[in-house]
Parts: C-alpha cells; sequence; structure tokens
C-alpha cells in the first residue's frame, strides 16, 4: 500500500472487508485478537490447533468467523493445504496473525528432546510454513501484513523460539518489502488471564517480574497493539519488534 | 598467530569440543586453542580429508585431537562427542557448537526439505550438544559452551530466512541456558560474526561487486577472517571472560551495530 492509501477514517472500519488469518484460535490471546479485527471489519479465517477444536468452533461461531480450520502447523503440507482453502474460499489473504503462542512455563534443561523439538517445530517451523504459504496469496495483491507474536520472557523454551522468529521476520520482511508486504512481530509478557491460572506460590514470584507498569497486560490491550500492527496505521513498519508488555524489554 | 597467542597458554590440560571442525572458522577455532596448551575433540561432517588435516596441525602443536565424524543433526552424534571426550581427555572444559550451513533461497520459493536440513543441523544438533555436555559439565562445577551465531541471527537477510531463524533461535538458546546453567558455573555465550571468507559464503562472494559491496559497507573495509572469529571465541572461553553471561559478541568490523 503506498502512503498515499493511507486512511485512517475511524478505527472500526480500519480492517474494512480484509481477508485475516488468525492461528492459535480457541486460547485466549489469539481469540481477543480476532475478535478486535472482526470488530474492526476483517473477513476472519480462523486457524487453531487440532487439541483446541471444541474452544475454537465455539468461538469461530460466536465471532462469526468466515472459515474456520484445524491445522498441524509443524506439517508443511496441511499448512499449504489450509491457506490454499483461504485463498480460494475468499478471494485471497490480506493479513496473517501467527498468534499460536505456547506458552508453557519451566526450564529448558528439564525438557526431554521430544519436548523441545515438537514446541520448536511448532512454534519455529510451523510459524515459518504459515509465512511462506501467504507471501505468493499477498504479492498477488502487492500488499499484505503479516504479524508474529513473541514470548517476551527472558527464558525458558518460548525465548528459543521468539529470538529465532524474530531474526526469520528480519530477513523475511527484507525480501518482500518491495512487494507491498510488511512483517513485524509483537512481543507479550504475562497477561492477567494467565496469571488466574497460576497457584498462589506461583503467582507471588511473579511479583519481581512485574515490570514499570506493575500489572499484567490483557489479551485486549494486545488486541490493540495487534490492530495497529496489522492495519494501515502501521504502513511505515516492517521487520519491527513491537513490545506490549508493560515496559518489560 | 599473533605474538599474544604464542605465549599464553590459556587452556592448558583443557578438553574442548568443536563441532563442524574440519575447515573454516571451526578448523581455526581448534588450532587457536590447540596453541593455547587445550586438546581437542574434533568433529566433521563428512570431508574427511580436511578433517585429517585439521587434526595434523592440531597435533603439530603438541595436543591431542580426537575425529569425529558425522552431522550433529545424527542425534547420536552429539553423544559420541562427550564419549570421545571423556574417554580420551577425562573431561569436557568447552563446546563450541559451530557446526552451521545456509540454504539460501526467498522464503517463497523454499522447500521444506532445505528448513529442514538447515534447522536440523544448525539450530537441533546445537541444542543435542549443550544436552550432552550439560551432565558432565555440572558435575564438573564449571564449563562454557559458545554457540555460533551470526550477523543474519540478530537483523535478518533478505534470502536467508532459515538461515537467520536458526542462528536467531541459537541467540534465544543462549540467553535461556546462560540463565539457566549459570548457577552450575556453567557459562554460554555467543558469538556472532559478519562476513567471513570461508567456503560457507564463497558462492555469494564470487558474485559480481559483491565481495567490494560488504567490504565498503563494513566500517574497517575489510571481510572478517577466521581468525578473528577464533580470537572471540577464545576470549569467551577463557576466564578473562568470567562474568560475561549469556551475551551475543559481535565480530564483524561494525557491519552491524
Amino acid at each position: 500500500m503506498s502512503s498515499s492509501e493511507t486512511v485512517t477514517p475511524f478505527v472500526e472500519g480500519l480492517l474494512h472487508q480484509q481477508v485475516v488469518m488468525v492461528t492459535g484460535a480457541g486460547q485466549p490471546i489469539a481469540n481477543a485478537i480476532a475478535r478486535r479485527l472482526g470488530r474492526a471489519g476483517a473477513r476472519l479465517a480462523l486457524v487453531f490447533l487440532p487439541e483446541h477444536e471444541q474452544e475454537a468452533m465455539e468461538f469461530a461461531r460466536a465471532v462469526g468467523a468466515v472459515l474456520a480450520l484445524a491445522c498441524e502447523p509443524s506439517d508443511p503440507q496441511a499448512v499449504g493445504a489450509v491457506v490454499r482453502r483461504v485463498t480460494t474460499e475468499l478471494g485471497g489473504v490480506d493479513v496473517l496473525v501467527n498468534a499460536s503462542l505456547s506458552r508453557e512455563p519451566g526450564r529448558w534443561v528439564d525438557l526431554a528432546a521430544g519436548q523441545w523439538k515438537a514446541l520448536l517445530e511448532r512454534q519455529l517451523s510451523g510459524t515459518a510454513w504459515f509465512c511462506k504459504e501467504v507471501i505468493r496469496p499477498m504479492m498477488r495483491k502487492r500488499s499484505g501484513r503479516i504479524l508474529t507474536l513473541l514470548d517476551a520472557a527472558p527464558g525458558g523454551a518460548s525465548r528459543v523460539a521468539a529470538e529465532g522468529l524474530l531474526a526469520m521476520t528480519r530477513a523475511l520482511a527484507n525480501e518482500v518489502a518491495r512487494q507491498g508486504i510488511a512483517v513485524n512481530t509483537l512481543a507479550i509478557h504475562l497477561l492477567a488471564e494467565e496469571v488466574e491460572r497460576l497457584a498462589p506460590a506461583q503467582r507471588e514470584r511473579l511479583d519481581g517480574d512485574r515490570g514499570p507498569l506493575g500489572r499484567p497486560g490483557s489479551a485486549d490491550e494486545i488486541a490493540e497493539a495487534a490492530l495497529f500492527l496489522t492495519s494501515s496505521a502501521a504502513n511505515l513498519m516492517t521487520g519491527q519488534r513491537l513490545s506490549a508488555t508493560g515496559g518489560l524489554w | 598467530m599473533s605474538e599474544s597467542q604464542a605465549v599464553r597458554q590459556r587452556f592448558q590440560q583443557q578438553a574442548v569440543i568443536i563441532t563442524g571442525g574440519s575447515r573454516g572458522i571451526g578448523k581455526a577455532i581448534a588450532l587457536a586453542f590447540a596453541s593455547e596448551g587445550a586438546d581437542v575433540v574434533l568433529n566433521y561432517g563428512s570431508n574427511t580429508e580436511a578433517a585429517r588435516q585439521a587434526a595434523a596441525e592440531v597435533e603439530a602443536k603438541g595436543r591431542r585431537c580426537v575425529l569425529v565424524p558425522g552431522s550433529v543433526a545424527n542425534p547420536e552424534v552429539a553423544g559420541q562427542l562427550r564419549d570421545a571426550a571423556l574417554a580420551n581427555f577425562g573431561r569436557i572444559d568447552v563446546l563450541v557448537n559451530n557446526a552451521g550451513i545456509s540454504r539460501d533461497g526467498h522464503l517463497m520459493m523454499l522447500q521444506s526439505a532445505a528448513w529442514r536440513e538447515t534447522v536440523d543441523v544448525n539450530l537441533y544438533g546445537a541444542i543435542a550438544c549443550c544436552q550432552a555436555v550439560i551432565g558432565p559439565m555440572m558435575k564438573q562445577g564449571r564449563g562454557v559452551i559458545i554457540n555460533m551465531s551470526s550477523t543474519a541471527g540478530i537483523r535478518g537477510r533478505a534470502g536467508q530466512v532459515p538461515y537467520a531463524a536458526t542462528k536467531g533461535a541459537l541467540i534465544g538458546l543462549t540467553q535461556t541456558l546462560a540463565g539457566e546453567l549459570g548457577p552450575y558455573g556453567i557459562r554460554v555465550n555467543c558469538v556472532a560474526p559478519g562476513f567471513v571468507e570461508t567456503e560457507m559464503v564463497a558462492g555469494l562472494m564470487n558474485r559480481p561487486g559483491v565481495r567490494e559491496g560488504f567490504i565498503q559497507a563494513t566500517p574497517v573495509r575489510r571481510l572478517g577472517t577466521v581468525e578473528d572469529v577464533a580470537s572471540a571465541t577464545l576470549f569467551l572461553a577463557s576466564p578473562e571472560s568470567a562474568y560475561v553471561v549469556g551475551d551475543v559478541l559481535r565480530v564483524n568490523g561494525g557491519l552491524v551495530m
């Protein structure tokens, strides 16, 4: 989209009629993002992990998604099939939000080989497959936006994926910028919805970890940042990492 | 070899594992460690002749060298490296995860096999080697792990999505393990070289204008040498960097700051 096409009439219509694909549906963060982008006018194609089918289908009905598809992200063929179905039925993909973020706590050294591999196959390789598959339909329109969520946690398994995704985003942003495709990341930290589920002892340990803002964020606040990065308001941003973490890096 | 390296013996009686060590940066690191007194377990992928040559050069410095063939993408190789170090030298002081490949091309055209190969070697191979040495290093109460990242892992690079993704993930791995293993006396750091003249980048560098372009983009106006990277690696393995933990040491002449 060229600078002259930047129009921000009012926030509700920012994504009017745009086909927005959100992965990780059925989980709080992806749901909040999908809901917010839907309210901004997007036609939603939700993608969910096979194990989240029930929650995802319920959410898809509630939010009025046009499509809701199960997909194992570590399988490149499965990802290709899902993206083809979305482009065929909805006429393309304008926005991809990689919001299938695993937030498993715990130390890396405690993970067995099978565990870290499964995690990275979904988080890192899986995200690469989604990005790869949407580039061609986006290139046809000479416009598109890809947003990948990252965990800003200072350690743990998700940090390995996060740094990989960040470098991948910067590489890809350079590859596709001239085709009108922007690729960015949104770093998030522990959210109120997740804190609620923690045991009291775990919650206490977090007190030093709340950052400058002194409170956990909410999925809805993440969704606002996601709306910005997926809309024409962020036309000049690509290859960037935006932190919606309450001041934590 | 510089004079200061010749007189220093920072790694006497130490055992160092280096993956991807038959050529390029890995070989330079092996020779630098050997020059300063370390015995070496040298892993290599397939070039037996080059590996034998590297081993002979280590031995010419009066040190021992054990060769362990096989791609680190094979999960058994990590255990073989650990066992070779313990059986021959009785210890593992340093692991340098240097083995790396690049399968370049735009993501849109990427074959899944090319991604698979890159991730298996650059990331999963390094992870497997870390896991293999953590036990012995914890028992020793000390150890150093150094992962070879890249400027691509910091800033990305068009045409190298898989390479950048794995090199970035290595930075995340470095920081995660540094936090978890610090209390056990194990330091984990990362080296991020810029453009170093090795066989891996020869194809790129031979394209017209590319070499000159990189030189002009680099403030010190030259490409990196394998010795530049080896010096930085030895610093991170030495007691001089005792308080450097979870860091990414950029060795790129200022190309990416």
